[in-house]
């Protein structure tokens, strides 16, 4: 089949020929391969035009008209496919293959490799390919040598193979030639340069400014893009028109759709690997499309090579950079930490209500609308030194989870929940907090940090520290409730975890800020009067309960000795506090007062000192921990409440194994001091009819107890990119697909909906129809 | 008004909000969670995920255009191989197309493992779509092109093409005697239209069936398939 229309092709040659010094010479020349041509069909033109069964016209084209020894030439193949139809990038993608060609050049002429522009995504569900439904010029490079003759004809030839798809697809090959002449001068064919020379501006190129990264595991892969430093690229970038094209195949799912998103200041794309995919790549390789916001032909092509890591690998080199390099950049950058910013306002206005902070901040409000009736400037002051207490608490707690994280420590938001003796220095401060409120001491004889009975404003030191206090009481809470936002801001590094625990901080702050500055909202609040003693000593029990959780997770991490040092230090405390009640009052003399701020100094200098001695009694490291007591008896304590699961400790190796064996495994990444955790377990994995979905769709339990530090589980979180719990994943029988992510809040409805689907899996038998 | 009522009436206002604020706490978690929970894609868009080479073979029952049926259980004991085909296809046609005026490369396969294996043609065409053909016009075709699989299975529902999670003609499964699914993918390593890549080509298929009929691992066991999609 040789669809030529040859007076066609004849007009063609003799416009590419034209009108140049030797025009008339290779208009004979052209003439002649005309006549040559219908004598003998096999002779090829410069151009295949489309026909009813090939609906794609294919030209050669130079960018010269005349051949200069000892240059080089720019030759395109131009492909125009007929309205609707496509032909197909370097890697065709799902279907489809890369249009070729075999050169037939004259001795000692060489032809460089095809320079193919970057392509569209053709999608055509379930399946996608690589491709242009415009007409495209491929290039090619061909060195003209030293040797070849002035004023000679050469003939550039070669057979072009292509395959063009609309639904149907149709394949075939050509040969195709071109003739010019040889000479000492070099005259461009000034449109076909052009054309070359457009298409070529859409030639992905390599920059070694550019930093490409990549990571995998069994389902994803992901891709990060750093642009040049100053290039401030990405801002003028229409992020829904970002593309990668891999240009291999097995290795991503091109049909998938990539979720990108800028993390700090690279580009990522976390995209699904290929369903064929068998050993792990080396490499990630592909091209990068980046297109302006303005216009469709503003476009940025960039070849992508990047060596491929581990999540885990990709997730401690954040840890590195992320903290002090991070200078985001681009409008969704701004966006999506204005978001978390945002959020992070509304966890901290919510953390107000936790049961932790309820009683000291509301007893708060009320003490400084007491002093702002009085004095609505003290107030102020007030409660802007509360403000900057729990600030600069946030920001000591930030800096410290950094600083940990850069110094290698695998840590995550809750680090300070994970040391015992934190803990037990927690438990300790609630306690005295709650023995303030009940009523059994002052701080001050003048009236405590936490007084509302004060007639006076209380000093500015001790609204500072009661924000300092407030901070430390509401980190318990935090965790459940900022998780997203808190791990956004951490993993954005330094300047985005800044943002972040700043509005963490102010959304706690802005109410009582409210009641200072607002005579308004003053005037909504109860008057004060008698009931708020019995209110404030009220409040007192909540806090109680509070060091009961405490000394409970104490317990779980350190063990019964450690409870029993931390229960012995509370009784230390108390008598201290006490005789500071008694003793220490305006009433009492000065001797006596001495006395007990001593007695109070020294009580709780030796409770501190005995909390941290039992702490450090016990092991503190999870191996020999109370996880450890877990992996060599197989009997979980924790089991005891939702019933005799079959929890398995976590580590990847036998998450690895128990998904080689084809079961659904569900891995829950918990921690004792997470109260969410703690009421997923009851709520969701103690009812009866998960239980039995667990049962019946034989599901593997796998319990990560992030309670003491676990680097292996803090990897595990970054994969996910989180790094807090709670966190519940759900990996389905197929090895290569996704694992299903769990929400933050679990009902048993959603557990067993999300196991049904885990382990729906393929139909095992079926009967074609006939 | 006296202070304490004035307290009472405050605090039911108070408490109303409370509790509003504490109903929407879940809210406000589904919020971070749609934002911030990065979960990536999902292939569940995807056709159904191809069964993995290792596992047992998806089972079936189907007819061929001569009425006689095949099954995995039937054939145990013999290697089955199932051959995905669309004779409009450019990438079928590679495969068959003569070679230097012999057979093609598909008839030649067909041939040499003729006695060894039970060679399954599958077409998943749909009705109307390209490589839709009757029994007759199929039968006619592969007596045209001198191909000799064991049966043609017209799978005009696609159910076998998306058991086998077939994307593009030409794909192939393998299957042992056992009923283990040993081989899947693309017929060879060149994705191209072109016949004369045929000669330089590593040819799965046959690497595999070389491997697995002499009882040598197979040591290239999925690929991923090229040619035209799958016509369903």
């Amino acid at each position: 089949m040789r669809p030529f229309r040859l007076a066609k092709s004849a007009r063609a040659l003799i416009r590419t020929a034209g009108l140049l010094c030797t025009g008339a010479l290779l208009a004979v020349a052209a003439a002649s391969s005309h006549s040559d041509a219908q004598s003998a069909p096999e002779r090829p033109s410069a151009i295949a035009r489309a026909t009813a069964s090939q609906p794609v016209e294919i030209e050669f084209r130079s960018a010269a008209r005349v051949l200069v020894p000892g240059d080089s030439i720019s030759v395109a193949i131009r492909l125009r496919p007929e309205p609707g139809w496509h032909t197909y990038w370097r890697h065709a993608g799902d279907v489809g293959s890369a249009p070729a060609v075999e050169w037939k050049l004259p001795s000692e002429f060489r032809a460089g490799p095809l320079r193919f522009p970057a392509p569209e995504l053709i999608a055509a569900p379930p399946l996608a390919s690589y491709g242009y439904e415009r007409e495209v010029h491929l290039m090619s490079t061909i060195h003209v040598p030293q040797t070849v003759r002035a004023g000679s004809m050469v003939t550039l030839a070669g057979n072009v193979s292509w395959v063009v798809c609309r639904e149907e697809c149709f394949a075939a090959d050509v040969d195709l030639a071109l003739t010019l002449p040889v000479g000492a001068k070099a005259t461009a064919d000034t449109a076909a340069a052009r054309a070359i020379a457009a298409e070529d501006a859409r030639v992905p190129v390599r920059s070694m400014d550019w930093e490409f990264r990549s990571a995998v595991d069994s389902n994803t892969i992901v891709l990060r893009v750093r642009p040049p430093a100053a290039a401030g690229l990405l801002d003028a970038v229409d992020t829904a028109r970002i593309r990668f094209f891999a240009d291999s195949a097995a290795v991503i799912e091109h049909a998938a759709p990539a979720a990108v998103r800028l993390v700090g200041d690279e580009l990522e794309f976390r995209m699904v690997r290929s369903q064929y995919a068998t050993a792990l790549p080396t490499r990630l390789t592909g091209v990068v499309s980046l297109t302006g916001h303005d216009s469709g032909e503003d476009r940025l092509a960039i070849e992508v090579d990047a060596p491929v890591m581990s999540m885990a690998q990709l997730a401690s080199a954040d840890e590195l950079t992320g903290t002090g390099t991070s200078t985001g950049s681009g409008s969704a950058y701004w966006i999506g930490l204005a978001t978390a910013g945002l959020l992070a306002l509304l966890g901290g206005t919510l953390l107000n209500l936790m049961p932790c902070v309820l009683p000291v901040l509301s007893i708060k409000a009320l003490g400084v609308a007491e002093a702002a009736a009085q004095d609505a400037g003290t107030a102020r002051r007030h409660a802007l030194l509360f403000g900057a207490g729990v600030l600069a608490s946030m920001w000591a707690l930030v800096g410290v989870l950094l600083a940990l994280r850069a110094a290698g420590t695998e840590v995550g938001w809750g680090y300070q929940l994970q040391s015992p003796a934190m803990v037990g220095g927690l438990a300790l401060l609630v306690f005295a907090a709650a023995l303030n409120m009940a009523g059994v001491f002052e701080l001050s004889p003048t009236g405590g940090t936490l007084s509302v009975a004060a007639s006076r404003t209380p000093p500015a030191s001790e609204a500072f520290l009661s924000g300092v206090l407030v901070t430390a009481l509401a980190t318990p809470c935090s965790a459940p409730f900022l998780a997203a936002a808190v791990a956004y801001g951490i993993a954005g590094g330094a300047a985005s975890a800044f943002v972040v625990f700043t509005a963490l901080g102010l959304g706690l702050v802005w109410p009582l800020a409210l009641v200072a500055v607002v005579p308004r909202v003053r005037a909504w609040l109860p008057k004060p009067g008698a009931w708020m003693v019995t209110l404030r000593q009220t409040l007192a029990f909540p806090l109680l309960a509070t060091v009961v959780w405490l000394a409970w997770v104490l317990g779980r991490q350190a063990g019964a000795d450690a409870l029993s040092a931390l229960l012995a230090a509370l009784v230390l405390l108390s008598f201290g506090l006490w005789a500071l009640g008694r003793f220490g009052t305006v009433v009492a003399t000065n001797g006596q007062r001495r006395a007990a701020q001593g007695v109070a100094v020294t009580a709780s200098a030796c409770a501190i000192a005995l909390m941290v001695a039992g702490a450090n009694l016990a092991p503190a490291s999870p191996s020999a921990g109370a996880t450890g007591a877990v992996a060599t008896d197989g009997t979980d304590p924790r089991n005891t409440p939702t019933g005799a699961l079959p929890w398995q400790p976590y580590s990847s190796a036998a998450l690895e194994a128990l998904r080689d064996s084809g079961r659904v495994v569900l891995v829950d990444f918990t921690a004792d001091w997470c109260l969410t955790c703690k009421v997923n377990e009851r709520v969701a994995f103690g009812s009866d009819a998960v239980h039995a979905s667990l049962r019946d769709h034989d599901v593997a339990l796998l319990r990560a107890d992030w309670t003491t530090r676990d680097a292996s589980i803090t990897r595990a979180l970054a994969a996910f990119n989180r790094n807090s719990v709670p966190f519940v994943v759900l990996y389905s029988r197929d090895r290569n697909a996704a694992p299903a992510i769990l929400p933050t809040l679990l009902t048993p409805g959603i557990v067993t909906r999300a196991l049904d689907a885990a382990a729906a899996g393929p139909v095992l038998s079926a009967a074609p129809a006939r | 008004m006296s202070p304490t009522k004035r307290f009472t009436t405050k605090r039911i206002l108070l408490g109303i909000v409370v509790v509003g604020v504490i109903a929407a706490v879940p809210t406000a978690l589904d919020a971070y969670d749609n934002i911030f929970n990065n979960k990536g894609p999902t292939p569940t868009e995807l056709e159904a995920a191809a069964p993995k080479t290792g596992q047992p073979a998806p089972a079936f029952t189907a007819v061929d255009t001569r009425g006689a049926a095949h099954s995995l259980d039937a054939h145990r004991g013999q290697w089955v191989v199932l051959e995905w085909v669309n004779h409009g296809c450019p990438y079928t046609k590679k495969h068959y197309k003569s070679i230097d005026g012999g057979l093609g490369n598909t008839q030649m396969m067909q041939r040499d493992y003729a006695k060894r294996v039970v060679w399954l043609s599958v077409v998943s065409s749909a009705p109307g779509r390209q490589g839709y053909s009757s029994a007759e016009e199929a039968d006619e075709l592969t007596t045209e092109k001198g191909a000799v699989p064991a049966g043609l299975i017209r799978d005009t529902a696609g159910t076998l093409g998306r058991l086998y999670g077939a994307r593009t003609t030409p794909q192939y499964a393998i299957i042992d005697p056992q009923g283990v699914l040993r081989y899947a993918g693309a017929v060879d390593d060149k994705q191209s239209s072109s016949v004369k890549d045929i000669a330089t080509a590593t040819n799965y298929v046959r690497a595999a069936l070389d491997a697995g009929l002499s009882g040598k691992p197979i040591a290239v066991a999925q690929t991923q398939p090229y040619g035209c999609d799958v016509k369903y």
